[in-house]
């Protein structure tokens, strides 16, 4: 009979050992007791001793290698009964099974082994560590949400749930399925697109601002526009005869400054243009004081930095704040005082080349006046054809203030005062 | 501290309130000479004298009986009755008496007492020591049922149950009695009875066990952990009252759920953990709860035995399917 004899736990919580020395060789006759192996483990160099008497058949391991507890060290060739017994004896399984003398009438109790302990507790000692609670991060769903969700093949748990306390409901994963179908579709076509020949450029807030504002104002005043030409050759003539004047005292007189005040008087004559809707409190509301805005073209976007009070100031007066406010505008040193209140805008594209336009009214005022370039063309004086100079403006009204009659009324006003500016100073 | 197995735990419990408070009295079949059929009452009656710790006849109905007595007149008996398959001849005392006298005299008598058996399979014996039919008692109002599955749990739970004024159905799984050993503290502590315990915190599914199954769910564990399941791991210990928070904030973390007894699957106790988690945590259910529980017939003699029982290898096959849903 073979018995295998395995690497024994010659210690507590030992798992291996190191072969350091072999007494025996495969063939050699053996006798219980006798030293077969010279082991290192963590604590102890020894000496394991043979089990039994018999002749060794196989030897495991090379010196320097390393056995774990239980596995087999030898096997010994035992002859006789004996043999038979010891080899009943290791066919015990892992763990200790034994009926304990007296533990139980009836069947066979497992019996822990003298190392396997259970952590012990600390339950029910006076005082215990709080446990920590750890967040929840998925959604609410019936069983048929999810059904549906699988379906989809959406995620459930990154659906935003719209139903009671949140639930995600069948629209949700609907909406969610199409949103990211929607995205996924997007991410498929841009990559299409040559890199170079487009840019992607995230929104600053002050094209935020417009976008927001522009579409207020589309969506709710009834835009009507108006075109007229305006003859200036008065206009010209007074500007040229100050300029160098007011140019001594660096400033720069541009025929702005005359529009505004047109601009100014003609509202006075003309409220309804210098007013606002308020539907809700079922009113219109007036204003009794004339602020223009004027739209400066910046780097960043449109900006509108308001001039208060332009019926009560001079046109050298204006001067001097346009020149301000546009350099303030141009070196981003706006506060929001100084955009706010506006009554009334003025556009001057002109200034970059452009002739007419359908402005876009700053909400919620009722209207803006645009002011293309000066432009000349052959008008009849008498009989005579002469050199005409003309502005173009287009006055856009929203059309629920104010109406026709009224927009025409006070854009003869403005012109009229553009044409004989000295009106400005004798009405 | 001590190295205890659960058979010492519950001694050592027996032992204290047995030294604290002259009302205890301990008396069942074989308890006092013999000590238990498993031991567990081994020398309290060479400790604590023939008054305090005696033996009954065998008669179940007669134990639980004198015992509902004793406690209206004021005593706290501690009954062992052998085996759980020999309660039954004592079931009317328990359902009748045990558990409604103190509704039925309006309050004015209560019958503190614990019905102490064991229970379970996995130990070769025969089908009416084996089986598992903790729902039958958790079915009945105006008592409390609690199973411990550690030695540390049996002590602290005992006593519990010792000094509570209610009835306590003390079910002890036997086939862990000697097979689990812990540090146990040596002074008197107790364990709250309707507390559940979170053994381990997961974040896949949420399994519910006791008794001698939680140590096969700990090794299905091992299997699950390799596989990349993250089991969280809940210790009922009290089968009623039911600790519907801690079962319900686990649901509520993993979004499924398994429970695994011993018991026959039909009408028992993981039915009432299932619909605890349909009605309670219904919104946060990712798959339908698993039963992971016996066949609907009697314990298997010795020989089929392994057919009945849960093994770690039965239990994460279908939590990998429930990890699958």
């Amino acid at each position: 009979m073979r018995y295998i004899f395995n690497f024994p736990d010659i210690g507590e919580g030992l798992d291996e050992g190191t072969i350091l020395q072999w007494y025996v060789v495969k063939g050699q006759q053996i006798k219980s007791g006798d030293p077969l192996v010279k082991m290192e483990t963590d604590k102890v160099v020894t000496d394991i001793p043979s089990p039994k008497t018999g002749t060794l058949t196989m030897v495991y391991g090379k010196i320097g290698e390393v056995i774990h507890v239980g596995n087999p060290l030898v096997e010994i060739e035992i002859e006789g009964v004996e043999g038979a017994a010891a080899v009943a004896e290791q066919k015990k399984p892992e763990f200790e099974v034994v009926e304990e003398k007296g533990a139980g009438v009836v069947g066979t109790l497992e019996v822990a082994g003298n190392n396997a302990y259970l952590p012990s507790s600390d339950e029910g000692a006076s005082s215990q560590p709080a446990a920590v609670e750890k967040s929840a991060k998925k959604v609410l769903a019936t069983p048929v949400a999810r059904a549906y969700a699988r379906e989809f093949n959406v995620d459930i748990n990154k659906v935003t749930g719209t139903g009671p306390g949140g639930r995600v409901m069948k629209e949700d994963i609907k909406s969610y399925f199409e949103s990211s179908k929607r995205i996924e579709d997007h991410a498929k076509l841009v990559p299409q697109l040559p890199t170079d020949r487009i840019t992607y450029k995230p929104l600053t807030q002050i094209r935020k601002t417009i976008a927001k504002n522009m579409t207020t104002s589309k969506h709710t005043a009834v835009h009507m526009t108006v075109h007229e030409e305006v003859e200036i050759a008065e206009l010209i003539r007074i500007r040229e005869k100050f300029k160098k004047q007011l140019a001594e005292k660096e400033i720069k007189l541009s025929y702005l400054p005359f529009v505004l005040k047109a601009v100014a008087l003609s509202l006075k004559k003309h409220p309804t243009l210098n007013a606002e809707l308020d539907l809700e409190g079922n009113r219109m509301v007036f204003k009794n004081y004339v602020n223009i805005g004027i739209a400066v073209d910046t780097e960043d976007g449109l900006v509108v930095p308001v001039i208060r009070d332009v019926d009560q100031l001079t046109i050298a007066e204006l001067a001097v704040t346009v020149m301000e406010i546009s350099e303030k505008a141009r070196n981003r040193q706006l506060s929001l005082d100084d955009m706010k209140d506006g009554t009334f805008t003025v556009t001057n594209y002109g200034s970059i080349g452009g002739l007419y336009a359908v402005p876009v009214i700053n909400y919620p005022q009722a209207a803006i006046l645009g002011i293309g370039r000066l432009f000349e063309k052959p008008i009849f004086k008498g009989t005579e054809v002469v050199k005409g100079s003309f502005f173009p403006l287009s006055l856009s009204v929203d059309h629920r203030i104010v109406d026709g009659g009224e927009t025409t009324r006070f854009m003869n006003t403005v012109m009229a005062y553009l044409n004989e500016p000295v009106l400005m100073i004798i009405e | 501290m001590k190295v205890m197995n659960m058979v010492q735990a519950i001694n050592n419990a027996l032992d204290i309130k047995l030294a604290e408070d002259p009302n205890v009295v301990v008396f069942g079949e074989d308890v006092g000479t013999e000590g238990g059929v498993f031991r567990v009452t081994e020398e309290l009656q060479q400790k604590y004298g023939e008054n305090r710790v005696f033996d009954s006849p065998l008669a179940e109905s007669a134990i639980v009986g004198s015992a509902v007595g004793m406690a209206i007149a004021g005593l706290r008996p501690i009954v062992e009755l052998q085996f759980c398959g020999f309660v039954y001849p004592a079931f009317n005392q328990i359902i009748s008496h045990a558990a409604r006298i103190h509704n039925r005299t309006r309050g004015k008598f209560k019958t503190p007492m614990v019905i102490r058996f064991p229970y379970g399979g996995g130990i070769n014996a025969l089908e009416h020591h084996s089986e598992s039919m903790e729902a039958l008692y958790g079915h009945i109002p105006g008592i409390k049922v609690v199973i411990p599955s550690t030695p540390h749990d049996a002590k602290g739970m005992l006593i519990s149950a010792i000094e509570s004024d209610d009835t306590v159905i003390f079910m002890e799984p036997k086939r862990i009695y000697r097979a689990i050993k812990q540090e146990v503290a040596d002074e008197k502590f107790s364990i709250p009875i309707g507390k559940a315990k979170v053994l381990t915190e997961g974040t896949d599914i949420t399994v519910v066990a006791y008794g001698a199954m939680i140590r096969e769910v700990q090794k299905a564990m091992v299997m699950a952990k390799q596989a990349n399941i993250s089991i969280e791991l809940i210790d009922l210990r009290s089968i009623y009252p039911i600790d519907k928070d801690t079962i319900i904030k686990s649901i509520q973390k993993t979004g499924k759920l398994a429970i695994v007894t011993e018991e026959p699957k039909t009408f028992g106790l993981a039915a009432e953990i299932t619909s605890i988690a349909t009605e309670e945590a219904f919104l946060y259910l990712e798959a339908p709860p698993k039963r992971i529980a016996a066949f609907d017939t009697i314990v298997p003699l010795p020989r089929g035995e392994h057919f009945y029982m849960q093994t770690p290898e039965k239990i994460f096959y279908e939590l990998e399917r429930l990890m699958k849903f």
